[in-house]
């Protein structure tokens, strides 16, 4: 995934003569989807699950939740449970998810006063198997001064290795002092198209360089042939449309399924976390 | 009634002896650069007194049957000239021609009514000449005389934005254009991701851009031909010509090996920012690197007026290297053998062997994604070429060509022992391509002409792996068998005819208003699902699978001269229908995709438009403007809905105007202002928070446009009486006009709040100043 990025990246920085600036811009059509935001992993004890609204792109304001839908859990097609409603659209479910078992969801839309269009609908996830990840097997950092390349601080480094046999794809999220980046351009996934079967150290974990002292934890997570393509597809989308080699936008494919329009993902993820102090 | 119908047959047998009688002679030869000895492509050879007359081909040769006697022959070529020359035609005459280049005269240059007539005088349409000393005028881009730049001031003739590789013909992709250099396939004629071409003016001799009516001897391609043809080396004198610019330099050596008979050119041109990075006194900006560089090379041997021998080669690369963290290099390598031969003053034949290599090589050496990769596409080629001009009105033209293609799609290497990266080679791939045509010139009489041409293609994909998908559904994971196929085996083959149609009516000799057709085919696609072509994209010979595109192209046109021909009015509208385009999937792998077929969507395009442009030729000022109005659309099932959408080249609007003003001996100033539609681009019509980020929702593929980009150049170029030395100094994009290149949409930072942001690649007004000299 670097690799790309470095090359893309590489390739646009060759002139400096260009220059960004914002402008404004109309939405001329727009239709409200639903987003559904929710994972089960094998770490928590609660899990949780988001539903909201779209809005248009330009609009500012909070973002419409939806309350009160009906939202159940399923292992290998048996109904688990039903998540609670908590507040501002989160629901939460006690349970751990077991790797090896294949998760979904499905969710039945409240009465909906700005969108009679989607009340009362049904959404489905297509069903995600919880597979086992590989362990961080250490943590590392290293400083670098300022230079034409590097920026001067504290890189992130882990070594972890990849089991033989294709399909394992990973992610990874950096907490810095407790804080995960929001940026897409941030996303950290890897395949294991290249580096299958092989130890993998001193992979750079490092967007922006870290200062002495921060608390980093690092978790790394197992992640679907499915969920990492729409990962990818978010973050490359992110990446380059600052670049000459820009693609026409689309949106990523979703595991979503229901006949009014929907985004997101429900995914299934196993974890390993890790944690250091820059510098010490 | 019997007696006046035999007096009427009688008389048609008489006539009909007459003519038997009265044999025809022939007159051909070469047209030539009387300072240089170089040919002259296109120069037009007229008979007085009479509609006879001829265009010299693309090696300078002419050939016309006349009737014995005495004989006015009028020869023209812009820039230069116009000559006349009284004959006394008894048999077959071989008379080759020197014309001397026009001065700076103050005065008018007399308008010769059989000037500039060229257009008028050929049969085909769609068909643009670049002039080299116009460019040479024109303004520049950080002082390099660019070509590919320059074509998009030609109607028809667009690029998607500032500094990409490609450019784009009646609605066609970059990869729809074949570029030949001395008939060698260019495949990435970029330097600098596209803000730079790979041809050095110095070393061209003539550019010829086929937009239409394709003739029959070109093929591969749907959109267009761009050929190149490089200067043989002055055959009279030595000459070493250069100049030094703001981003590079440039040195030719030409002259006599023997006068008149061996003639060599050596050109070479290179930038030199590493230069200035290696002089600093900083040791982590010594270790980069970024130039590019171009050597030509040349030799020709004349052995008679009727053999010749040339061997040409071309070199380039580009190199960027940062640190040692990356490092990239990709480039163009091409030779040409070519064997002129005059059987007799009817029968003209000439044979090329060329080799041609695109290449790149990336290296990212840093932690445990280092990797090294390499690609290459190597192209060998035959063509046997033969015009015979069987009498006055009727020309011959046929040949064949087989084109022997190897595509190398990439090695990748781990680099280190801290790698974790597994080798990988993606399978290489073979095809041989080949042609046949036969092309019947008519000219029916003083006002109909026509060329009817058909050609035959043929394609066959060799060796490799076919894989087997179940229930023909096609994704990675349907994959249920593979078949081998030995290297010389067909994996997969393709032919068909593609015939080739042009019709001249002139009613005068001012007017010609034209028709054309051409069918083509496309048997290798560049993949490349960016809006602009990168220097990594991968090009891909047809399989069982990746069928080769199609188009049908109509034009109809009017060329019109004023005043003499001075102004030269042309209107031309075309249609064109494509069929199994390409296009891929949304988040389509591209890249080290064995099975790219499941990438990929097959579907349909149409591109239609009027083009016109006004010239002036002749006088203190010269110029042209030329207008454009377009559209180019895609229908892929898969691809917003299954419904048309623009293009990603969709430029609906295009306006170009260029001006040259001669002052006098020493000034003369140019002006370019272009104005085109933005191209299209998909927004963002809803956004959506998920895992803590802001997305957006994209709305229908292309249904928006960036803001429209115009720009107004300007230069001055100065030539000190008796001085070696001359000056150009320029002003690209005068009032800096940020032209959007693209729009991007984020979240602001620290706020949810979202915004378009507009980029812009060259957003200021860009100097250059450069000396050039000549002895």
């Amino acid at each position: 995934m670097k690799t790309i990025k470095n090359v893309l990246i590489s390739f646009s920085m060759v002139f400096m003569l260009s220059c960004m600036d914002t402008i404004e811009l109309d939405v001329k059509s727009y239709e409200p989807m639903v987003v559904v935001d929710g994972e089960i992993n094998n770490m928590d004890d609660m899990q949780s699950l988001r539903l909201s609204i779209t809005q248009p792109y330009f609009q500012s304001g909070q973002k419409e939740i939806i309350e009160e839908a009906v939202v159940n859990l399923y292992e290998n097609d048996h109904l688990i449970g039903t998540y609670a409603y908590n507040k501002e659209g989160e629901y939460s479910l006690e349970y751990r998810g077991k790797i090896g078992n294949e998760y979904n969801v499905e969710i039945t839309l409240p009465h909906l006063a700005e969108h009679t269009h989607l009340s009362g609908k049904v959404i489905k996830s297509k069903a995600e198997k919880l597979e086992s990840v590989s362990e961080i097997t250490a943590l590392r950092y290293e400083f670098k001064e300022e230079s034409l390349v590097f920026e001067e601080g504290y890189y992130l480094l882990i070594d972890t290795y990849d089991p033989k046999g294709k399909g394992n794809n990973y992610r990874w999220k950096v907490a810095v002092n407790g804080v995960v980046s929001n940026d897409p351009r941030h996303i950290l996934v890897m395949e294991d198209d290249r580096v299958d079967g092989n130890l993998i150290t001193g992979l750079d974990l490092t967007y922006d360089p870290f200062q002495e002292g921060d608390e980093i934890v690092v978790y790394q997570q197992s992640i679907s042939n499915k969920f990492y393509q729409y990962l990818f597809d978010i973050y490359m989308q992110a990446l380059t449309q600052e670049s000459f080699f820009d693609s026409p936008a689309y949106n990523p494919k979703s595991n979503l399924i229901s006949d009014i329009p929907v985004v997101g993902y429900f995914n299934a993820s196993a974890y390993h976390s890790a944690s250091i102090i820059m510098g010490e | 009634m019997r007696k006046t119908t035999l007096i009427i047959l009688l008389l048609f047998l008489s006539f009909g002896l007459l003519e038997a009688q009265q044999e025809k002679m022939t007159l051909s030869g070469y047209v030539r650069d009387a300072s240089t000895g170089e040919e002259l492509i296109g120069a037009t050879v007229l008979i007085k007194g009479s509609s006879e007359g001829a265009i010299t081909n693309l090696y300078g040769f002419y050939s016309i049957s006349l009737n014995p006697g005495h004989q006015t022959v009028s020869v023209s070529y812009l820039g230069f000239e116009s000559g006349s020359f009284d004959i006394d035609l008894q048999a077959d005459l071989n008379f080759s021609i020197e014309l001397m280049p026009a001065n700076l005269s103050l005065e008018l240059v007399e308008v010769s009514a059989i000037a500039n007539d060229e257009k008028i005088l050929e049969i085909g349409s769609g068909i643009e000449r670049v002039s080299m000393d116009q460019m040479r005028k024109m303004p520049k881009l950080l002082g390099e005389v660019d070509l590919i730049r320059n074509i998009q001031l030609l109607p028809g003739i667009s690029t998607v934005g500032e500094g990409t590789s490609g450019f784009n013909v009646r609605g066609g992709g970059a990869d729809e254009n074949l570029i030949l250099l001395d008939e060698a396939t260019v495949f990435n004629a970029a330097h600098v991701m596209g803000f730079f071409s790979v041809f050095n003016s110095d070393a061209i001799k003539d550019v010829i851009i086929y937009k239409g009516g394709l003739p029959a001897q070109y093929g591969g391609r749907l959109s267009s031909v761009l050929d190149v043809r490089q200067l043989e080396g002055n055959s009279k004198k030595i000459q070493i010509k250069g100049g030094i610019g703001l981003l590079s330099s440039r040195l030719t050596v030409e002259g006599p090996i023997q006068k008149d008979k061996t003639s060599f050119l050596l050109a070479g041109r290179r930038s030199y920012m590493d230069v200035f990075t290696r002089l600093s006194g900083d040791e982590e900006l010594k270790n980069n690197s970024l130039y590019f560089y171009d050597f030509n090379a040349k030799v020709n041997h004349k052995f008679s007026d009727k053999d010749r021998v040339f061997l040409s080669y071309y070199s380039g690369n580009d190199v960027m290297k940062l640190g040692d963290l990356f490092s990239s290099s990709w480039g163009n390598n091409t030779m040409t053998f070519r064997w002129n031969h005059v059987f007799n003053p009817r029968l003209f034949t000439n044979i090329t062997v060329t080799n041609s290599n695109y290449f790149y090589h990336i290296i990212g050496s840093h932690g445990p994604d280092a990797w090294d990769w390499k690609s290459s596409i190597l192209n060998q080629t035959f063509k046997a070429d033969a015009a015979y001009f069987v009498n006055p009105t009727r020309t011959i033209d046929f040949g064949l060509q087989s084109n022997m293609q190897d595509y190398v799609p990439g090695t990748i290497l781990p680099t280190s022992e801290e790698s974790a990266v597994n080798s990988i080679e993606m399978a290489k791939e073979h095809a041989i391509e080949s042609g046949a045509y036969v092309s019947w010139n008519e000219r029916i009489n003083e006002q109909w002409k026509f060329e009817l041409g058909l050609r035959y293609a043929d394609f066959r994909r060799l060796g490799g792996t076919q894989y087997i998908y179940q229930d023909g559904v096609m994704d990675r994971d349907a994959i249920i068998d593979s078949v081998s196929f030995a290297r010389h085996q067909t994996m997969a083959s393709y032919n068909g005819l593609e015939p080739r149609f042009n019709l001249s009516f002139t009613p005068n000799k001012s007017t010609a208003i034209k028709a054309s057709f051409h069918r083509a085919n496309q048997f290798v696609h560049l993949i490349s699902n960016t809006n602009s072509p990168s220097p990594i994209d991968v090009w891909k010979p047809s399989n069982a699978y990746l069928k080769p595109a199609q188009v049908d192209q109509v034009s109809l046109g009017l060329v019109r001269g004023i005043k003499n021909n001075n102004f030269e009015l042309v209107v031309e509208g075309y249609y064109k229908d494509y069929r199994r385009v390409l296009d891929f999937k949304d988040g389509a792998r591209l890249t080290f995709n064995e099975t790219l077929e499941t990438e990929v969507l097959e579907g349909i395009g149409r591109a239609y438009g009027l083009e016109a442009s006004v010239e002036k030729k002749e006088g203190r000022l010269t110029g042209r403007i030329s207008y454009t109005l377009s559209r180019s659309e895609r229908k892929v099932a898969g691809i917003n809905q299954g419904e048309w959408y623009r293009a990603n080249f969709d430029k609906p609007h295009d306006l170009s105007i260029y001006g040259l003003y001669q002052l006098n001996k020493k000034w003369d100033f140019s002006a370019n202002f272009v104005m085109a539609s933005g191209r299209p681009f998909t927004q963002p019509i809803g956004k959506y928070e998920w895992d803590g980020m802001v997305l957006p929702v994209m709305g229908e593929r292309n249904a928006h446009r960036i803001p429209t980009y115009h720009r107004l150049d300007v230069s001055a170029n100065l030539n000190p009486e008796g001085k070696r030395g001359s000056w150009s100094f320029g002003l690209y994009n005068v009032y800096a006009r940020r032209n959007a290149y693209s729009i991007f949409f984020r979240q602001q930072e620290a706020s949810p709040q979202t915004e378009a942001v507009r980029l812009s690649i060259l957003g200021s007004v860009i100097p250059s100043v450069t000396y050039n000299f000549k002895f």
